[in-house]
């Protein structure tokens, strides 16, 4: 069994990504030189740079191949209407989401943090918030 | 562009793939296969161009370098069958020979 989706990242989730990368290593010269002096030591660092090539382009796509057949449990019809909500409006805090849903905060926290576990969502720690990022396009479950 | 893949073996490993295309061409390119340590991912393993040249880098559990070698540039769908071939036991395989 392998689980197969694809999720696109619009322009507000690449803000978003954009703001946690510059809070976290600076803007892209001081990656650049980071990157010089720390070369493999610090591979987090690279990861940024790319990521942020990625963003100036306002292009990044993500597939994910999940072959652990536990995911299957993480999945739960409340939970699929977390991810088809979520495809409907801009990216949302979870506590704003739970509003959004009229749910207790801690069920749809356990909820996100499931699916997050399987890369099912992307979920971004911004500060004190976290932000489940970008769109799932397509899901299948591939037997 | 940015592609990105994330192949999930378990919730606890991956291998992922970075890809920053010009074009169709592959300019930079990362995989990486990690472990997770409660919210944290750790890099074990590491092939990349980031610095113009092609190598793999080795890391322990605790995230440190601890080799770097020569590796060319191979698909992602073979580093990923490397991978589950050999888990955690990647960092003692000569990948370049298989």
């Amino acid at each position: 069994m392998l689980l197969y989706l694809k999720r696109s990242y619009r322009k507000e989730d690449l803000a978003i990504l954009k703001r946690m990368i510059r809070k976290k290593y600076g803007r892209i010269e001081k990656i650049k030189k980071i990157m010089q002096v720390k070369k493999c030591s610090f591979p987090e660092i690279g990861e940024a740079y790319l990521f942020y090539l990625g963003i100036e382009d306002g292009m990044v796509e993500e597939e994910v191949f999940i072959e652990d057949k536990k995911v299957l449990n993480a999945l739960t019809a409340k939970r699929f209407e977390i991810i088809e909500f979520l495809n409907k409006i801009p990216p949302l805090s979870i506590k704003d989401l739970a509003n959004r849903l009229g749910r207790d905060y801690k069920n749809v926290y356990d909820d996100v943090s499931a699916l997050s576990k399987f890369f099912v969502l992307n979920s971004l720690k911004t500060g004190k918030e976290i932000v489940p990022l970008g769109v799932v396009e397509h899901f299948e479950i591939r037997l | 562009m940015l592609k990105i893949r994330r192949y999930v073996i378990t919730k606890n490993e991956i291998v992922e793939a970075l890809e920053y295309m010009k074009g169709e061409k592959l300019k930079y390119y990362i995989y990486s296969y990690k472990i997770s340590r409660g919210r944290k991912w750790i890099t074990l393993a590491r092939w990349d161009n980031i610095d113009g040249i092609e190598h793999m880098d080795i890391y322990d559990e605790n995230g440190n370098l601890m080799d770097t070698r020569e590796f060319a540039w191979r698909k992602f769908d073979d580093i990923v069958k490397i991978i589950k071939t050999f888990r955690k036991n990647i960092i003692v395989v000569d990948v370049n020979n298989l």
